[in-house]
């Protein structure tokens, strides 16, 4: 699969410290780390405010087309497929699914270390919706060897303390995105097999 | 350069050149001038810088019958001068129609005309009231440059140098504020004996030591100061948190999932 990160939804190509820094949301931020950045020198504050930039662009590496993965797996109707193909090598069959949506919301933090001490924790919510089209999917041996449409909405949010920072839509088409080669393994323990093998 | 030392040094030019435009009509060089240069064999002899009685006494060597014309005569002479401070600037024949105030011996004789003038007296570091006074006493006028020099102003320079012969002319003197005296010699210092010096070396030598090291050391405390980096330690972990889905839903309206088998293989 080819990766499609949160950080390429929301920011293309700059910069995402960089982005959310020039936000009128990021002064709210800030103030929120006012009772830290009082106690620092001023090469300090720079020193942190830089760190907590950079910071924000690994909170933004998710990748997209793993949670559209991810979500087909726990659909019904492929895991149900999967299950049915798995003990017979040939067995193939055609899942039709109907336009469905998968969520995912992180919520991951900060944690803020001055001279050893953790003096605050910034927490940011990350969500992450991808509504699909109606699509075919090709099931083999527990595997999902093959999509027909399914064009894939993908909305994208980041906040920060409730406030939001920034948020975007693109649309991805799965043929694009979806490198099957050998088939996505649908069921968990094919999962598993697949990632020792890898 | 200072302004009062470039005035001096203008006022002496200016001096020079006085003196270079009246040096020649009033001979005042005392060494054998032009006069002489032109002097022919039937001339009299030059008596420029001597006093009346051997001026007279060499023009009567010459010719017993001379006539001497002195001008101014004898006896209008400025006021100051006498017949025992001239002297002879400069003579020469003159024709036999020339009027003079005062002839000093037979008629018949060759005419002698002797310009008589004064012996230039050293005017250096006068103030003007004493330069004016000295020359006075010669029958001599000064001619000041500035017109009025300042009362605390000396002589710096003169047209004529002092004992050359100067007509009765006004005489071109510049004036200036006097100058600094010389600063006295430092005194001279106590004298120092080997171990006192070596001493005094060894001295020097920690002095300049405490120096340089002070001075390094405030290098560095200014180098720490602008040190860019910030004195805290600063770290800033991330955590992934809380993870939510993903989650599948079918949308509302959406037909029920069919599934059929594939109406052919999809893989070879």
């Amino acid at each position: 699969m080819s990766q499609v990160t949160v950080r390429a939804v929301l920011f293309g190509d700059s910069d995402p410290g960089a982005a959310v820094a020039a936000t009128p949301a990021w002064g709210t931020v800030l103030s929120g780390l006012g009772g830290v950045l009082l106690t620092l020198s001023p090469p300090g504050q720079a020193q942190l405010v830089a760190e907590v930039s950079r910071a924000i662009g690994g909170l933004v590496n998710l990748d997209v087309v793993e949670v559209l993965v991810g979500g087909w797996r726990k659909h019904r109707a492929l895991h149900a497929a999967a299950e049915r193909t798995k003990p017979s090598p040939g067995g193939t069959e055609q899942v039709e699914l109907t336009s469905h949506q998968i969520t995912t919301t992180h919520r991951p933090y900060l944690d803020i270390n001055v001279n050893g001490k953790k003096r605050a924790t910034v927490h940011f919510d990350l969500g992450l919706t991808l509504v699909v089209d109606t699509m075919i999917g090709t099931v083999h041996h527990a595997r999902l060897v093959a999509v027909q449409g399914g064009r894939c909405t993908v909305t994208a949010g980041l906040g920060c303390e409730g406030v939001p920072l920034a948020s975007r839509q693109v649309v991805l088409d799965p043929h694009l995105v979806l490198r099957l080669a050998d088939g996505i393994p649908l069921l968990a323990e094919d999962r598993r097999t697949a990632n020792s093998r890898s | 350069m200072t302004g009062s030392t470039a005035r001096r040094c203008l006022l002496g030019l200016v001096v020079a050149v006085a003196g270079l435009v009246m040096a020649a009509p009033a001979s005042a060089a005392p060494a054998a001038g032009p006069w002489n240069a032109q002097r022919g064999p039937n001339d009299p002899p030059d008596v420029h810088g001597l006093n009346i009685a051997d001026t007279v006494k060499v023009l009567q060597s010459w010719n017993k019958g001379v006539v001497i014309i002195f001008d101014p005569a004898l006896r209008q002479l400025p006021k100051g001068a006498t017949q025992d401070n001239v002297v002879a600037s400069r003579d020469g024949l003159v024709n036999q129609s020339t009027q003079s105030p005062q002839e000093f011996s037979a008629a018949n004789g060759p005419r002698v005309l002797v310009t008589l003038g004064e012996l230039m007296p050293d005017l250096t570091g006068l103030g003007e009231s004493q330069a004016r006074t000295v020359l006075a006493n010669r029958g001599l006028t000064l001619d000041p440059t500035p017109d009025r020099p300042p009362v605390n102003w000396v002589v710096t320079g003169q047209a004529y140098p002092p004992n050359s012969v100067v007509e009765f002319v006004p005489v071109p003197a510049a004036f200036g504020p006097p100058a600094a005296p010389p600063p006295p010699p430092p005194p001279p210092g106590p004298r120092v004996t080997l171990p006192v010096a070596i001493a005094i070396g060894a001295g020097a030598l920690l002095l300049l030591g405490l120096v340089t090291a002070l001075v390094s050391r405030g290098v560095r405390r200014s180098r720490r100061k602008h040190d860019k980096r910030p004195a805290e330690h600063i770290e800033v972990h991330a955590f992934a948190g809380q993870v939510t889905g993903p989650d599948v839903f079918d949308l509302p309206g959406a037909p029920p999932v069919a599934s059929v088998p594939p109406p052919r293989e999809v893989r070879s």
